[in-house]
């Protein structure tokens, strides 16, 4: 349920979540409005210097980039193929736009150093840290605990799902393309729903039962150390220092 | 003492009468078992008295006091202590230590107070070391004894537990049985476990088409 990278000692793990989300959104936004490939790259040592800092858990946490770069590497390749300009260059029937390849280049640099940030600052917290940081960060109480019940229970409905899958299975079940499968899907959505709905009821209860009035209390908080701070002041300096070049 | 006292209570579903003129009550050191088997309405009336299930008819008393708005409910059920059948209802908070503390923070306990009581309570159940655990990766074993801790923080006068040795192993079982042997509280078991009511000499009463007997 917890992501592997989130357990670790080096320096990002031991950063306050409330800050690594902040930093992250500030970052992301600075990089997302970077308008060509030169100011894009200006980024490129902070997300360099978070790898260093990353160390030995550097492939394991730029391994789902793989998954994302396969959709990004399909767009760039598009833009090659399609983006018009009067710079291109034929091989027979095709024709490769050198400006395509340029934009497509650079909504790449741009979507990693966004997901490598994401990475290396978020996925180093269990994601229950980062709801409880988004608490502390005033994010609305209901979507809080929306996101952190969902986050708590979505194993247990897929639990349930793979229960049920086995169940008509071993009652012989195989998927076709036929009424019968689509019928049963249903039976398996509808059985899924009354079961989530009946295990939320139960787990109200047991709330109410342990005095729930509606505001869901947290026991453990986070506490800025002189590590936080001075991380938020280099990393502010470096991001004012890009933004101001920049302009 | 009394704590708890049933009157008359009766619950019903549809057509179907789930409860009909339940009286019973719980006094200070007192320790009884609901007994029936399956549907014969043990859940509905521990679910009844917790405010759960609206009645048709009768009363429910705490201290000698009739509960019968949702506040009386809510003094009711942090008097109460009430284990649920299946654990995994009852944990939901991502940590073990977060969960101990659930019931406390809401009462508004500080932090002193309710640090004092995780304590006590892990070491008086001997799972300090579950402490910083995820309550999703507990055994089932494990989860039925922090659903007992969360519900001890609390400092209930009196606990409600709806089949407690459902699914545990000998060890487990053994635990269970040296708790309730030994806790000082007034405890309503509710169960159909044949070996759990054995090892216990406790006062029985019988669920049977609604009703229950002391027998």
């Amino acid at each position: 349920m917890e992501n592997r990278l989130s357990q670790g000692r080096t320096l990002l793990h031991k950063i306050d979540p409330r800050i690594k989300i902040l930093i992250f959104l500030l970052f992301a936004w600075g990089i997302a409005l970077t308008s060509d490939f030169k100011e894009a790259l200006l980024f490129t040592p902070f997300v360099a210097i978070l790898l260093m800092v990353t160390g030995k858990n550097v492939l394991k946490a730029l391994k789902p980039l793989l998954f994302a770069n396969t959709f990004l590497i399909f767009i760039v390749l598009s833009m090659v193929f399609t983006y018009k300009s009067t710079n291109m260059i034929h091989f027979g029937f095709l024709s490769l736009s050198m400006d395509g390849l340029k934009y497509g280049l650079f909504l790449f640099l741009k979507s990693n150093e966004i997901l490598i940030l994401m990475l290396l600052l978020l996925s180093t917290s269990s994601v229950f840290s980062i709801f409880h940081a988004l608490h502390h960060l005033k994010l609305p109480d209901k979507l809080t605990q929306m996101l952190f019940f969902t986050y708590r229970y979505i194993h247990t409905i897929k639990d349930e799902y793979d229960t049920m899958m086995k169940a008509v299975k071993c009652r012989g079940f195989k998927p076709k393309t036929s009424i019968f499968t689509y019928k049963t899907f249903a039976y398996i959505l509808g059985n899924l729903l009354l079961r989530s709905y009946r295990k939320a009821d139960r787990v109200y209860k047991a709330m109410l039962c342990r005095g729930f009035r509606g505001t869901f209390p947290v026991y453990t908080h986070f506490s800025l150390s002189i590590r936080d701070i001075i991380f938020v002041v280099l990393s502010t300096m470096f991001f004012l220092a890009v933004e101001l070049w920049r302009f | 003492m009394e704590i708890l006292k049933v009157e008359n209570l009766s619950v019903k579903i549809g057509n179907r009468y789930i409860l009909r003129e339940v009286n019973f009550s719980l006094s200070d050191g007192e320790k009884i078992f609901i007994v029936g088997p399956n549907g014969a309405g043990k859940t509905t009336l521990i679910e009844t008295i917790m405010g759960f299930v609206k009645p048709e008819s009768g009363s429910i008393y705490l201290f000698g006091k009739k509960v019968h708005t949702e506040n009386d409910f809510y003094k009711l059920r942090t008097t109460i202590g009430y284990i649920f059948q299946n654990p995994d209802d009852q944990l939901f908070s991502p940590t073990v230590e977060e969960e101990l503390a659930f019931g406390p923070l809401n009462l508004g306990l500080n932090r002193k107070e309710i640090e004092k009581r995780i304590e006590t309570v892990l070491k008086n159940l001997g799972i300090e070391h579950l402490r910083k655990r995820y309550t999703h990766q507990l055994s089932g074993g494990e989860k039925r004894i922090v659903s007992i801790a969360s519900v001890l923080t609390m400092e209930p006068k009196c606990l409600v537990m709806d089949e407690p040795s459902t699914g545990l192993d000998g060890e487990k079982f053994s635990y269970l049985v040296s708790f309730l042997q030994n806790t000082d509280k007034p405890t309503i078991v509710v169960t159909h476990d044949r070996e759990l009511i054995a090892e216990l000499n406790w006062q029985i009463y019988r669920m049977e088409n609604g009703q229950l007997i002391k027998s």
